[in-house]
């Protein structure tokens, strides 16, 4: 019994550790993990929209018909074809393009404000701006939808990220958020706006007073995202009157080198060959004078910019001598954007000024295919070309080109930048999973 | 007598099922055939009264004074009941010395049992008492793997019993087993969305009971039960497997030890409670067949949600039946219901193209099932795949092997002790078949994607483990029986025993203490939510009569993730269909063209895309509803651009819209017209409608066609036709009248009639009611 007890004993142990050393020597299957599939679909086509008209903002002067803040001359104008209708103050269609102008020749915004009606989008950054005395940004979020949207809009300013707030927009209607509600004293203003849904069309009414002087209005657009930025028609004209300043903004941080190209070749402009960015920081360069051309900003990690040119007027109200002033904002595109785009006139004196990320001819043409104007352009020049056409003409380009349409009437200047109207088929990647909600 | 001979028949069956119930088959056949017999002898019957009749001498009136009366014959049964009692009563009773020694036991015993349960109970609470208040709230766990937990057990009835799973399209089932497993939580009040929290949040608690029962067997020693019955209960594989919701896991780690225990009590080898006198109590142990029964009954549930322990357990049973000797059969015996339950699942593996996916389907997961790295056999068994990522104390590998460390000290102290010889051979013997069972399951696929949503996975260390671990825990603990009384160099030995079971208990509760350690990352993602997962208006479309699935939608980094759910939220724990690693469904070998969910991808991103022209492939399946689930803007975005979407409401739960199909409303099952579909009333796997006289037609139920589908019209089968998108449909004659459909396979009907009856059968024979044992004297 002993000897057997011992050789079963040992057996037993044996069978244990030769199922361990048989389990190090069977072959383990790979499990096969999901398999998603990536599908290219069209999105479908969406309505562009126009803000509607600027308004005079809230306040003693704008309130008060002594103070004759109230906004007077006012001739306004909206070029949308298609099926127009009404959504809240705006109007929208099922166009390609289309563009808003409201010229006010008296009261608190008095000048020239123009903007280009364009898609909505569920993520975009508006580089503009300011909330500090005197100064109103009223934000215009527009939902062309049948849907309701929730939009967040996020402060940015020269101290890092300020504050957030959340827009409920119901379908085919308008959100309106005045920045100097939620944040005062931001010099550099810079707004993220994220979205449900189809997104929304966001317009900033920058306004400004110096004291009772109209110290110019315009409408800031989105700012593309990107690394190889280009500015196309900032400069003073070489004046001493006019003004030009570059504001810039990294979500995540990055080191940016400015450069300025004028029709005559680079200008000279120190100190911005290697500009740090702290992330979401808004910083603002001055440009230095020289004519009218393009900033490129090239950048290791995306940042934003727009860019404000100023130009001093003689007041028409209060003592003689004052000064007024009015401005344009001028929004970033992607430099190397080849796409089609298109913009739409909208009368007065009208230049477009191009930027070529590579050689070749820039050829503006109507919805005829008629060429309005062409130039051309060796890599990384810029030119100013005039543009004689109706008001309301749809002028589209294609090619390596970044440009703008500045807009002058006088004194009043406004600029208007052109908006995608080709859609990518756009990569989903589609897997199949079993929904279990989050705890 | 026309009603005695009926009474005899019915009479029989119950009489049947009590001699079952008394573990008495020779005698339950007999009662079968009593009535037969009866019928036979009618004739004879007739005959013989006839021939008393002709040569009586007397009238029948003067004899009946002679028979006893019925209260005589009443009398003298229970007067032999009563003194078989006696002589048995006195038989057992023990004298007032043992009396006093057992009740001073029981106290000990009673105590460290309250112990075992206090620990244990903390033990739960501490790790996952999280869960508690949610489910007192009326809050449902859900985990990635687990799926939602709030299913009523009409649900569970109708995937046991019809054959049909309806996950995704639905496909023919291999068994029903899993979802019949569940069912009794699911009838109690609270259903299985409470009594499912409270066994995963007290698993921990129910293995410890069960395991100290299961030590009783092994070993009288309170002090050694109770390590034995905490190391089990705090087992670092089962800690994952609750964690992650592998409920099949977990039960099967819960019943294993009532396996090991009947098995045992059914053999006559467990323990008596041992006396100062070196004797045990009682002195002779009584095998008990209703151990076997209820053995048998446990072990068919744990393959029921473990089919994998199917293989293992044959193998370890016949080991035992070898050891068994005069007893085999009984043991062969308690293998029969698991059998029953696993033959469709057996019968699929022997079908099977290759070696590996006969192990797959054998070891498959039935129920939740997720992968699991596989690491080095070594670190499996030691339970090193289970360690925290970190520097902190508890993620020390000797922490985390604490518990297999001291298990496998113990075995194999009790190998080398030469103690209970056979209990501890046939102990390592269990290890060595659960550590096999484990690694080869561990690197087999043992769940192939279903096409509507479910993962692939290999097999889950766990049942093996828990085999493995009773093996082990029997062998030591069967040895240290009786070390404390008997043998030489008594001082010395006490102290041995207080020094080892006190490391022992050290090792185990040091392990415990390191899984309840605040800080500690859960290793699975079970929690509590709302039994609410989609909105109201999207759970209504559900529900009879137009039984629409839902189509959800969510945002990933990526793209997009979609879902065809056809109750609230993903049901998983009713079971998978069972499918082979060709993508056909296990019941329909070689079928691996049926349509699934997963074709819809192109509708799917043409829905996210914005695009046209997806409702017609979500409706030809029954899909009405489509869900953006809550922060899915990208899909949200997609859907609001479609205009054939009709927006049904928007809720925190996410936002609902109807898929257009013109004026036609959608169903899971339809009625194709020339002018216009009629949609028909379905419920799970069948349906009925009233026709009119004009509705003439073809018959659509969304669902991949299979034979077992029938229609009726007026009780006249139908014609199925073939369906270009592969639905099944039948033609559908003018006439009118009355319309049923439903799924009918006679296949799985009859295996489950079969694991019906071998259920029954031995819950009837695990009732302990003694054989005749008062009776007639013979105990």
């Amino acid at each position: 019994m002993k000897g057997k007890g011992l050789v079963t004993g040992a057996l037993v142990f044996a069978a244990v550790i030769a199922a361990i050393g048989a389990g190090g020597k069977l072959v383990a299957h790979e499990v096969p993990t999901a398999s998603g599939t990536t599908v290219s679909v069209l999105p479908a086509r969406q309505d562009v929209a126009c803000p509607g008209p600027q308004s005079t903002p809230s306040g003693v002067t704008g309130t008060d018909p002594e103070l004759g803040g109230a906004a007077t001359g006012v001739s306004a104008n909206t070029f949308l074809t298609g099926d127009v209708r009404p959504v809240g103050a705006g109007q929208a269609s099922e166009a390609l393009v289309g563009a808003t102008v409201q010229r006010v020749s008296g009261g608190d915004i008095t000048g020239l404000s123009a903007v280009t009606c364009t898609a909505p989008s569920t993520d975009q950054w508006v580089v503009g701006g300011s909330t500090t005395v005197g100064a109103s940004a009223r934000l215009v979020l527009t939902n062309p939808s049948d849907a309701s949207v929730q939009a967040t809009v996020t402060a940015y300013g020269e101290i890092g990220e300020l504050e957030s707030r959340e827009v409920a927009i119901g379908p085919n209607s308008q959100g309106e958020v005045l920045l100097e509600g939620l944040t005062i004293d931001v010099a550099a203003l810079t707004l993220h706006i994220s979205s449900t849904g189809t997104g929304v069309v966001a317009a900033l009414q920058d306004s400004r007073l110096n004291g009772f002087q109209p110290y110019g209005t315009d409408w800031v657009t989105a700012s593309a995202l990107g690394t190889d930025l280009a500015i196309p028609g900032v400069g003073t004209d070489g004046s001493e009157t006019q003004n030009a300043t570059v504001r810039l903004l990294a979500p995540q941080g990055a080191t940016a080198r400015l450069a300025l190209t004028t029709p005559d070749g680079a200008a000279l402009w120190e100190g911005v060959t290697s500009l740090d960015l702290e992330p979401g920081v808004a910083v603002e360069v001055a440009v230095p004078k020289a004519d009218v051309g393009t900033v490129t900003i090239t950048a290791d990690a995306p940042v934003v910019a727009g860019a404000i040119m100023t130009r001093a007027r003689a007041a028409t109200t209060g003592v003689a001598g004052d000064t007024a002033q009015e401005f344009r904002w001028v929004p970033a595109q992607l430099a190397g954007d080849d796409n089609e785009r298109s913009a739409v006139t909208v009368g007065y004196d009208e230049q477009v000024v191009v930027y070529a990320a590579q050689a070749g001819t820039f050829t503006l043409s109507d919805a005829e295919g008629r060429s309005v104007g062409s130039a051309t352009l060796a890599a990384g020049a810029t030119a100013t070309i005039s543009v004689k056409v109706p008001q309301g003409t749809v002028v589209t380009a294609t090619g390596p080109f970044a440009w703008n349409i500045m807009v002058a009437d006088g004194a009043f200047i406004t600029a208007m930048a052109p908006t995608r109207t080709t859609i990518d088929p756009v990569k989903i990647a589609v897997e199949q999973r079993r929904y279990v909600p989050n705890p | 007598m026309p009603l005695l001979v009926l009474f005899a028949f019915l009479s029989a069956v119950v009489r049947s099922l009590v001699r079952v119930a008394q573990n008495d088959p020779r005698a339950a056949w007999t009662e079968l055939a009593v009535p037969w017999r009866l019928l036979a002898r009618m004739r004879s019957l007739g005959r013989s009264r006839r021939m008393a009749r002709r040569h009586a001498t007397v009238r029948a009136s003067a004899t009946r004074a002679l028979l006893a009366s019925p209260g005589a014959a009443l009398n003298y049964a229970r007067a032999r009941y009563l003194r078989s009692y006696d002589r048995w009563r006195l038989a057992v009773t023990p004298t007032g010395m043992v009396r006093a020694e057992l009740a001073a036991a029981a106290t000990r015993r009673r105590w460290m049992f309250a112990v075992v349960v206090a620990a244990a109970g903390g033990l739960a609470v501490a790790i996952f008492g999280g869960w508690l208040p949610g489910l007192i709230a009326g809050r449902m766990l859900v985990g990635s793997s687990l799926g939602v937990t709030d299913v009523t057990w009409h649900e569970l009835w109708q995937r046991s019993w019809s054959g049909w799973s309806d996950v995704g399209y639905g496909a023919p089932a291999v068994d029903g087993g899993f979802a019949a497993a569940l069912l009794p939580f699911a009838i109690l009040p609270g259903g299985l969305r409470l009594w499912l929290g409270l066994l995963l949040t007290f698993a921990v608690v129910l293995a410890a009971v069960s395991a100290w029962f299961a030590a009783g067997a092994a070993t009288r020693a309170v002090s050694v039960r109770a390590v034995a019955a905490l190391a089990y209960a705090a087992w670092p594989p089962f800690l994952v497997s609750i964690y992650e919701g592998r409920i099949g896991a977990v039960i099967a780690h819960i019943i294993l030890p009532f396996v090991a225990l009947g098995v045992t009590r059914a053999l006559g080898w467990h323990r008596g409670e041992a006396l100062a006198s070196g004797d045990e109590f009682t002195a002779r142990r009584v095998a008990s067949p209703s151990a076997a029964a209820a053995a048998s009954l446990a072990l068919a549930w744990c393959v029921a949600v473990a089919p994998g322990l199917l293989v293992p357990a044959l193998v370890a049973l016949a080991v035992v039946a070898v050891v068994a000797r005069r007893r085999w059969l009984r043991v062969v015996l308690v293998a029969v219901p698991a059998l029953a339950i696993a033959a469709p699942g057996i019968r699929a593996a022997l079908n099977a193209g290759s070696v590996t996916d006969t192990v797959g389907i054998l070891a498959r997961e039935v129920g939740p099932s997720a992968a699991s790295t596989v690491e080095s056999p070594w670190r499996t068994v030691l339970t090193l795949d289970t360690s925290p990522s970190g520097a902190q104390w508890f993620a020390a590998p000797g922490v985390v092997a604490a518990i297999a460390l001291t298990v496998c000290a113990a075995a194999l102290l009790a190998l080398l002790s030469g103690r209970a010889p056979v209990a501890v051979r046939v102990g390592w013997v269990v290890v060595a078949i659960g550590l096999l069972t484990t690694f080869a399951v561990q690197r087999t696929i043992v769940a192939w994607p279903d096409g509507a949503g479910s993962l692939a996975a290999n097999g889950w260390s766990g049942p093996g483990l828990s085999l493995a671990l009773i093996g082990a825990l029997g062998a030591a603990t069967a040895a240290s029986q009786g070390f404390w009384h008997a043998g030489g160099s008594l001082r010395l030995r006490r102290i041995a025993a207080v020094v080892a079971v006190s490391a022992a208990a050290c090792g185990v509760l040091g392990s415990a203490t390191a899984w309840a350690w605040p800080g500690r990352e859960a290793p699975g993602d079970v929690a509590t939510t709302s039994v609410d997962v989609l909105p109201l208006v999207a759970a209504l479309e559900q529900g009879p009569p137009s039984a629409e699935r839902v189509l959800t939608l969510s945002d990933t980094e990526q793209g997009v993730v979609y879902s065809v759910e056809n109750y609230d939220g993903a049901v998983m724990i009713a079971g998978g269909a069972g499918f082979g690693s060709d993508g056909a469904a296990l019941a329909r070998p070689g079928r691996a063209d049926a349509p699934s969910p997963a074709d819809l991808s192109n509708a799917v991103a043409t829905l996210v895309g914005s695009g046209v022209g997806a409702d017609d492939d979500l409706a030809a399946w029954g899909i009405g509803v489509i869900v953006a689930t809550p922060d899915s803007t990208r899909a949200l975005a997609g859907l609001a651009q479609v205009d054939t979407l009709e927006l049904m409401g928007a809720s925190e739960l996410g936002t609902v819209y109807r898929v257009g199909r013109g004026d036609e409303p959608t169903s899971r099952a339809w009625i194709g017209t020339e002018r216009t579909d009629i949609p028909v009333a379905m419920a799970f796997s069948g349906g009925n409608a009233t026709l009119d006289a004009a509705d003439e037609g073809t018959l659509i139920i969304a669902v991949p066609a299979d034979h077992a589908w029938r229609a009726t019209l007026n009780g006249t089968p139908l014609a199925a036709v073939p369906d270009e998108a592969g639905r099944q449909a039948f033609t559908v004659p003018a006439g009118g009248g009355e319309l049923e459909f439903g799924f009918h396979d006679s296949t799985y009907r009859v295996w489950w009639w079969v694991a019906a009856i071998a259920c029954g059968l031995a819950l009837v024979a695990s009732a302990p009611i003694h054989q005749r044992r008062f009776v007639g004297g013979r105990s």
